[in-house]
């Protein structure tokens, strides 16, 4: 090649003789690989501020699955606590309860002698009301008897009378009759006088007996009865200890309820932090082929790396674009590149 | 028992929203990616509304939005993912998503959102 007569024109010559001499001063020999350089290690910035935020995610998330199932731990200590003092309570109550049981033993009891006792003083009544019916019965027979008698007496001294001295001795008859008419009617008395006597008697001492039973039976039933408040008063407090203790239980499985749900919303950020790992896998591979091609230039002592810088300088803004299409909504816009959008939309 | 389609790559994920759901009083079906959600649709499987993330393999949620559409033209659509920019939840509504979500959501706020999608769920 014929060599070019000025300075001018001398560089131009050197250019074209010398392959490495075509690259711009700035791009030449090292500089170019720092610049290829300065690119992936821009990436590595923004990597490291991804995975950084990653792991932020996860060790918040951790804690706060610590903090939940602590309070999950509290929650069923205090549900323990609380079903240990209704034990003891209920302990108490079996005391209340074997009571009861005998209280109603024992109205069974006597409520099951009652229509006996009915029955058989009913009986007794029945038959002594008979009896003196059937005595009341035989003296009305007996004055009736005694009146015809007397009657007939009174009808034989008339004709005995007229009979005159043949009729004395009927006369005698007749005055018979009458005194014997006049014994059955006195004897008719007494014996009424005898049932009414006896009346009283039964009254006095049976009906003394029968009052006494019915007091007794009276006591009782009172006895009884206030035996039956206590039991009923019992069973409201039953019924409100285990109104008690299901509130409580309900309240425990709506707190538990709660409690489940924040553990499950925190499982989803392990799915969060995996994006986030796999969105900076292409990345690093690409980071690496750009890495491998420049140190196979290097070595192959090419200074034009102008490509490589080109792809290296490329490889963070095309992570943060990435990045960007996962912003969070809620994390700060200086954390995290793109524009917000709501975290809940409806369309 | 309204019938909610749960679509996610992430086992973690589906788990976590299935127990949350159920708890809530409400059925679920899974799928672990478009392609067999879609298959499960395809053989019957009749959801009240379908939550489906966007990033999966074999099918992503936009292509599954496009292909439910010609098969259940009013069942509800719910995205929820990691994604947030506005061209994909733009194609997302325009294909008949009903509604775009950002993961992490709430348990509480994902039923909230269910039930006003669907009232008297």
């Amino acid at each position: 090649m014929r060599m070019p007569p000025s300075l001018r024109h001398w560089r131009e010559w050197l250019r074209r003789a010398l392959p490495w001499w075509r690259t711009t001063p700035t791009q030449a020999g090292p500089a170019a690989a720092c610049a290829a350089v300065l690119g992936m290690r821009e990436l590595d910035r923004e990597l490291m501020t991804q995975l950084c935020r990653a792991v932020g995610l996860s060790e918040q998330s951790a804690l706060d699955l610590v903090e939940r199932v602590s309070g999950l731990r509290e929650l069923s200590a205090r549900l323990i606590r609380y079903l240990e003092h209704a034990r003891t309570q209920s302990e108490a109550m079996q005391d209340g309860i074997e009571l009861n049981s005998r209280i109603i033993g024992e109205l069974a009891a006597f409520v099951q002698t009652l229509p006996q006792q009915i029955a058989q003083e009913r009986g007794q009544f029945q038959h002594l009301l008979t009896e003196v019916r059937k005595l009341t019965e035989m003296t009305d027979t007996i004055r009736g008897i005694a009146r015809q008698t007397e009657i007939l007496a009174i009808n034989a001294a008339i004709e005995a009378a007229r009979a005159g001295e043949g009729g004395k001795g009927f006369a005698v008859l007749a005055g018979e009759m009458r005194r014997l008419a006049n014994q059955s009617n006195a004897l008719a008395t007494q014996i009424n006088r005898d049932i009414a006597a006896l009346m009283q008697t039964v009254e006095v001492s049976y009906s003394g007996e029968f009052e006494a039973r019915t007091r007794h039976n009276e006591a009782e039933a009172e006895r009884l009865g206030k035996l039956t408040r206590q039991l009923d008063e019992s069973y409201v407090d039953m019924r409100q200890f285990y109104q008690m203790l299901m509130t409580a239980v309900t309240q425990h499985n709506t707190e538990l309820d709660g409690g489940i749900g924040l553990l499950l919303d925190t499982a989803q950020v392990q799915d969060v932090v995996k994006q986030i790992v796999d969105r900076a896998q292409p990345a690093l591979d690409s980071r690496h082929a750009v890495l491998a091609e420049l140190i196979a230039r290097l070595r192959a002592g090419e200074r034009d790396t102008a490509a490589v810088d080109a792809q290296a300088q490329a490889l963070a803004p095309a992570y943060l674009a990435l990045e960007a299409a996962h912003r969070d909504p809620d994390v700060a816009a200086d954390a995290a590149p793109g524009a917000p959008a709501p975290r809940i939309e409806l369309f | 028992m309204t019938t909610i389609f749960i679509v996610d790559d992430s086992a973690t994920m589906v788990m976590s929203l299935k127990i949350t759901l159920e708890i809530s009083g409400f059925k679920v079906e899974t799928a672990v990616d478009g392609e067999q959600a879609l298959a499960k649709i395809k053989d019957g499987l009749k959801p009240d509304l379908i939550i489906t993330d966007i990033n999966m393999p074999k099918m992503d949620g936009i292509e599954l939005i496009r292909e439910v559409r010609k098969l259940l033209r009013f069942t509800p659509i719910l995205t929820l993912t990691t994604e947030s920019q506005q061209a994909k939840r733009d194609e997302a509504k325009k294909l008949g998503a009903s509604g775009w979500m950002v993961k992490p959501v709430g348990g509480a706020d994902l039923v909230k959102v269910i039930r006003q999608v669907l009232p008297g769920a």
